[in-house]
């Protein structure tokens, strides 16, 4: 280290600081380094084109790493595939030396490339174009998106032999128009997805649906594309494609690519109440972390949970550096700052002019940004897959780099710093997906009908689609005549149907500090909770306080003001069970699934001040009631358990263990934490029994309740160990919730709950063991290596 | 009731009150011969074709009839002139027997792959008789005999005339014909009123429908007329009931539009060869109009003539033509006829806030035409004055003020012109 400027020269000496330097170092639950790795590569396949080979050396490549040469064979033996490749791995030669291999061998050909936001298929048609002009080729190259000009659209349309595109474009302007796009259609040869990953929760159901009329409308013109995906890690690559896609896949996971030595870190912020078991606050101590490595001028990304999150980290992280290195070299990055925006800090990350940047998960996706050396993450992001991704945001291929996870206090976060086991001995989530919720599939059906007739025989989805085109008959949207189902509605389908739920309704921020001026939007769920009137909006460190919401507008008219406090908002939640599907279980405790409506509405929000985070005032929230009809899994307790607590005793029971199962949940559904909610009711109109409901935040559901259902021993054990693992006396917020919440006996009723619920599943299995293998006995519970050990 | 229905029902939220009751449907299969009977009161028949059938109406107009201010045996004069209309790049009109007029009525909105046009009409002249052809399809699956009849149809002429078919009837036949695998046939010369309505009518009428058209230019009224916008839902009506009268409406409305479409023709013609304004109905205020769309057509003889025969009446012109006519006649480099109608501008203008443009025009035209600066003078203060009192009213000051500067400066130079000759004639003594 430098003694007069207190600057460390490399990598290696900010990790030795941060080693010997007790005051982090004792804060650190585990260590984990992933050591440089060579690259393995391949040759050039033989079949490969000449003028592929000559191009690829000319941009200095002379042999290929070998996923991407394995991806090159299986796409010329006619194979879908999909390619599994941590970020910065040269995943696009995977999909793009067959593409362009294909239209070197005829031009004819065309490919559609498809990637889930707008942003990103810019830079890759900048990357695609490129290698074409190696070649000297006459292949073009479009984007086509809400941006590109009418002229330009029909030139694309007849002789674009690379059309790049987005689920949200395919949906509404390419496939309601097929017709236009005959050449496209008839020649299509390959199908890029790229970050499939991202296809997951309502989103993928979606898309998975869109896909499914894409090959619909391919047969009608006699082509039958390949697919070629990508995907950064989860745990079902290859059935999370196939899902997608309809079709089977070959899945490539081998990375042949480098890269340097990388230092994963766990923080877990000091307890500084033991008693209530509350801890330094995650935000402040991700500020001290980010200001010590930005302070060596080492370019950081900070990533946070929510909006909010982003942008108080951003206010405080500019405060430390402001005399280092300047305010202007951190930005904020996030859904709702608009594009021209956005493009402009990418481009300031990529030059190095911006040091740090805080964002919230939509840097995750493969926007170029360069690779930076050092991740900083506030929060678990929820999913294992998430914080791989967010952590290979740092990681050049040569050098060292280090992500640290700072813990929050709630319970997931506390588990996973606690047991780092759990995060590097498992398999990434799963990304699930449901295209055949009814709702969705019913939407896509429309679309489908309005691109072309249904004919009898025909498959779509895996409900009985007569049913749906009878039901859409009846609706007076459809007409059948003979075999076949015509769309017969006044209406253009596609307009009325969102691939990402609320997209279309976003509200709009307007600061109306000097004149009129658009500074973001919201989508419309997040709407009732982040711009009520009164509500503290931060967008780029600025505080704004909301003057009016014109609901039906969908207009937030906000002015600057400089307060030390920002809101929070309360829901009020109400559960009605409409149709059971499914139960099971003993007397003593029961599981469900079936279909609810929830009816929530905004209640009050609290004013809560910067840093000491304590409470300093209220008001009430005048918004309209939302209505959510869905579905649900529950779990009822009968009386032989509910006899053994108080009635009083319950409900502190069933809040405890409520909050403990909702955060645990998202572990096994790779949702965000959102999607899925609970709601504990002592006496269930329903059941009549005490009982715990989670739901599907989205219409119809999307397939996770459905999970949770078969779940149940497993979720119920895991959280019974959680609560006797934590170190709190008597509850805490990373358990089963702050005493003020649960009660000063709330730990000990949950677990005991949780022991019932344990037991009565284990009995069950017992009998059911006994029926299916006599002779046989004992628990079959799950069991978890983590579950002996207790972490650092 | 199936149980997936149960859960459509019950996420969907319908009101099970407004389900329309199934079994008032009647199924295709109950389409019976006894349906024939029922088109033929509607003066159309059943069309059948190799493994399918349509609807075919056939309606024959004698053309001496008279539709508003003309007749369709007006549409023999229809010559070369019309090509003013169509696309350079397009083929050459010929003849009137060569113009296929052509209206669609489609299930929705906008050019998508769905929206079908379930009624196909047509007109074209048939030696004495203007012919008006409509092809229905009773169920969808009807189209492709009538987009094969349609097919051939079109062969038989190089013209198809419509209202904004270019960016709608076609493109959405066109779908069809790639729908149904059928070779699209070849596109057309068009010849899309709407564009030439736009440009004559667009400020003078409240809109440019073809409606409003009709009874505004062409002095037609058709009394009960369904809209057009309710087409859709007739059909979906009939799609349910299947009683061939309630598409009547509909067949008659298309009907009109067509006929209306060939009057319109009519009216174009003789606008396009100057043969309109002997008639006595029409005001020099319109003539005015007619010019500047003749000009903008590029037939500058006619737009003169046409222009000239309104100045006879210049006193009707209201005082915005005068200024359209005015610059027409600069655009013509006819500067001194200009300058007659800036100057009975601004003397019918006296003493209101009227235009400025004149005054500036009379001073350019004196200063620089005439070489008279003193005139210019004159005109330039006028100007001034105008603008002062203007500026003293309204907000645009920043604008204004550039045009005072502009005036300012003109007066300096043209005091200067007026003295110098004067400084001249001491140095000469």
């Amino acid at each position: 280290m430098n003694r007069l400027t207190g600057k460390m020269s490399s990598m290696d000496e900010v990790i030795r600081y941060i080693r010997e330097t007790p005051e982090i170092a004792s804060n650190i639950t585990h260590w984990h380094t992933i050591p440089a790795r060579e690259a393995r590569y391949a040759d050039f396949p033989p079949q490969m084109h000449a003028k592929l080979q000559d191009a690829l050396r000319a941009k200095g490549i002379d042999r290929l790493y070998s996923h991407q040469a394995l991806t090159f064979e299986h796409a010329m033996r006619g194979r879908h595939t999909v390619t599994v490749t941590p970020t910065a791995s040269g995943k696009t030669l995977c999909y793009n030396l067959p593409v362009l291999q294909a239209i070197l061998e005829d031009p004819g050909s065309r490919a559609l490339y498809m990637f889930p936001t707008k942003a990103l298929s810019q830079d890759q048609v900048m990357e695609l174009q490129e290698t074409i002009d190696r070649m000297d080729v006459d292949i073009k190259t479009h984007t086509y998106d809400g941006d590109t000009p009418p002229t330009v659209r029909q030139v694309i349309r007849n002789a674009g032999h690379i059309v790049v595109t987005n689920p949200d474009m395919l949906h509404s302007a390419i496939l309601p128009h097929h017709t236009k796009w005959v050449k496209l259609f008839e020649n299509l040869k390959y199908v890029v997805i790229d970050e499939v990953h991202a296809y997951r929760g309502v989103f993928g159901s979606h898309v998975a649906n869109v896909i499914r009329r894409l090959k619909r409308i391919c047969r009608f013109y006699g082509s039958r594309p390949q697919f070629l995906l990508a995907s950064a890690t989860i745990a079902n690559p290859k059935e999370h494609a196939e899902r997608l896609i309809g079709e089977e896949m070959v899945l490539i996971d081998q990375n042949g690519a480098p890269s340097g030595e990388k230092h994963i870190i766990f923080y877990n912020p000091p307890v500084v109440n033991q008693q209530l078991g509350i801890r330094r606050s995650s935000v402040l101590e991700t500020q001290r972390l980010a200001a010590l490595l930005l302070n060596q001028d080492i370019q950081t990304i900070v990533f946070a949970r929510s909006r909010v999150r982003v942008e108080i980290l951003l206010t405080y992280i500019r405060q430390a550096v402001k005399r280092s290195i300047g305010e202007e070299s951190i930005r904020g990055y996030r859904g709702g700052y608009l594009p021209k925006q956005r493009r402009e800090i990418e481009r300031g990350l990529r030059s190095g002019e911006i040091k740090g940047v805080v964002s919230t998960n939509a840097l995750e996706l493969g926007i170029d940004i360069g690779q930076l050396q050092a991740c900083i993450i506030n929060g678990y992001p929820g999913t294992i897959a998430s914080t791989w991704q967010q952590s290979g945001r740092a990681g050049r291929r040569q050098d060292v780099s280090v992500t640290i996870m700072v813990a929050s206090s709630n319970p997931l976060d506390q588990y996973v710093v606690q047991h780092p086991e759990y995060f590097f001995g498992s398999t990434p989530e799963q990304a699930l997906i449901h295209p055949d919720n009814l709702i969705i599939l019913l939407d896509h059906v429309k679309c489908a009908a309005y691109e072309l007739p249904f004919e009898r025989g025909e498959k779509f989805g895996e409900e009985r689609l007569e049913d749906l085109l009878e039901f859409l008959v009846e609706e007076r949207v459809l007409h059948q005549t003979g075999d076949r189902w015509y769309w017969m509605a006044q209406s253009f389908p596609a307009n009325n149907i969102s691939l990402r739920s609320a997209a279309q309704e976003n509200f709009v921020i307007i600061d109306m500090t000097n004149g009129h001026r658009v500074i973001g939007e919201v989508d419309r769920f997040s709407a009732p909770t982040l711009i009520h009137e009164e509500a503290i909006y931060i967008h780029e460190g600025t505080q704004y306080q909301v003057e009016k919401l014109d609901y039906d507008e969908k207009k937030a008219y906000v002015r600057e003001v400089n307060v030390d406090y920002y809101t929070d908002a309360n829901l009020a939640v109400e559960l009605k069970v409409l149709h059971e599907d499914r139960s099971s279980g003993r007397d003593a405790v029961t599981k469900h699934l079936g279909e609810v409506t929830v009816n929530a509405r905004p209640t009050i929000f609290k004013k809560i001040k910067l840093r000491t985070h304590e409470n300093i005032g209220s008001g009430p929230i005048h918004l309209p009631e939302e209505e959510l009809h869905t579905s649900s899994y529950w779990i009822s307790f009968g009386d032989e358990v509910s006899g053994k607590f108080s009635a009083n005793d319950m409900q502190f029971a069933l809040l405890g263990l409520s909050n403990v199962l909702v955060h645990l949940a998202p572990l096994y559904l790779m949702c965000d934490p959102f999607d899925i909610r609970v709601v504990p009711q002592v006496k269930s109109i329903h059941t009549h029994q005490p009982t715990i409901f989670f739901y599907d935040r989205y219409p119809g559901g999307i397939g996770l309740s459905e999970r949770l259902y078969e779940l149940h021993d497993e979720l119920l054990t895991q959280a019974a160990a959680h609560i006797s693992c934590c170190s709190c006396l008597s509850g805490c917020p990373a358990c089963v919730g702050p005493i003020e919440e649960v009660g000063l006996t709330g730990k000990e009723l949950a677990l005991k709950l949780a022991h019932e619920a344990v037991a009565a599943a284990a009995a069950a299995h017992e009998e059911q063991d006994d029926r299916l293998a006599p002779g046989r006995s004992g628990s079959r519970l799950p069991t978890y290596e983590w579950m002996d050990g207790d972490g650092e | 009731m199936n149980s997936l229905r149960d859960r459509l029902l019950r996420l969907t939220k319908s009101n099970d009150e407004q389900r329309p009751d199934r079994n008032a449907t009647a199924s295709d299969a109950a389409e019976t011969e006894a349906e024939g009977g029922e088109w033929r009161q509607l003066e159309a028949r059943i069309c059948r074709t190799d493994g399918g059938a349509f609807v075919l109406r056939r309606r024959r107009y004698s053309l001496a009839g008279r539709h508003g201010r003309y007749s369709l045996g007006e549409l023999n004069a229809i010559n070369n002139r019309m090509n003013a209309l169509a696309s350079a790049s397009d083929r050459p009109i010929l003849g009137p027997e060569q113009l296929l007029f052509f209206d669609t009525e489609t299930t929705g909105l906008g050019v998508g792959a769905g929206n079908v046009p379930f009624m196909i009409g047509c007109g074209y002249l048939d030696g004495h008789e203007f012919v008006v052809e409509q092809l229905f399809m009773r169920n969808p699956a009807e189209e492709y005999h009538a987009l094969l009849h349609l097919g051939s149809l079109l062969k038989r002429f190089s013209h198809v005339v419509t209202y904004n078919g270019r960016s709608f009837d076609w493109p959405v036949l066109k779908n069809r014909f790639v729908l149904h695998r059928l070779d699209a046939p070849e596109e057309p010369s068009h010849l899309d009123f709407l564009y030439a309505a736009r440009s004559l009518w667009s400020r003078q009428l409240a809109s440019c429908k073809l409606s409003t058209v009709e009874q505004q230019k062409l002095g037609i009224f058709r009394g009960h007329d369904l809209p057009g916008s309710e087409a859709p839902d007739r059909y979906r009506q009939y799609l349910i009931t299947r009683r061939a009268r309630d598409m009547e409406e509909v067949f008659l409305h298309n009907e009109r539009d067509i006929v209306t479409l060939a009057v319109l023709a009519v009216h174009f013609q003789h606008l396009l060869s100057g043969t309109l304004h002997k008639t006595p109905d029409i005001v020099p205020e319109d003539e005015v109009r007619v010019a500047g769309w003749l000009d903008k057509l590029n037939l500058h003889s006619l737009a003169q003539e046409v222009l000239h025969a309104a100045l006879h009446q210049a006193g009707q012109l209201k005082r915005e033509q005068l200024l359209e006519a005015a610059a027409l006649c600069k655009k013509w480099h006819d500067y001194d006829r200009a300058a007659r109608l800036w100057r009975a501008y601004c003397q019918r203008s006296a003493g209101t806030l009227h235009a400025l443009e004149p005054l500036i025009e009379l001073a350019m035209y004196y200063e620089h035409r005439r070489r008279d600066p003193e005139a210019a003078l004159h005109w330039s203060l006028q100007a001034r004055r105008l603008l002062e009192r203007r500026m003293s009213l309204s907000r645009r000051q920043a604008q204004d003020r550039a045009l005072l500067r502009e005036i300012d400066h003109r007066l300096d130079r043209l005091r200067r012109k007026i003295d110098k000759p004067a400084q001249e004639m001491m140095h000469f003594h």
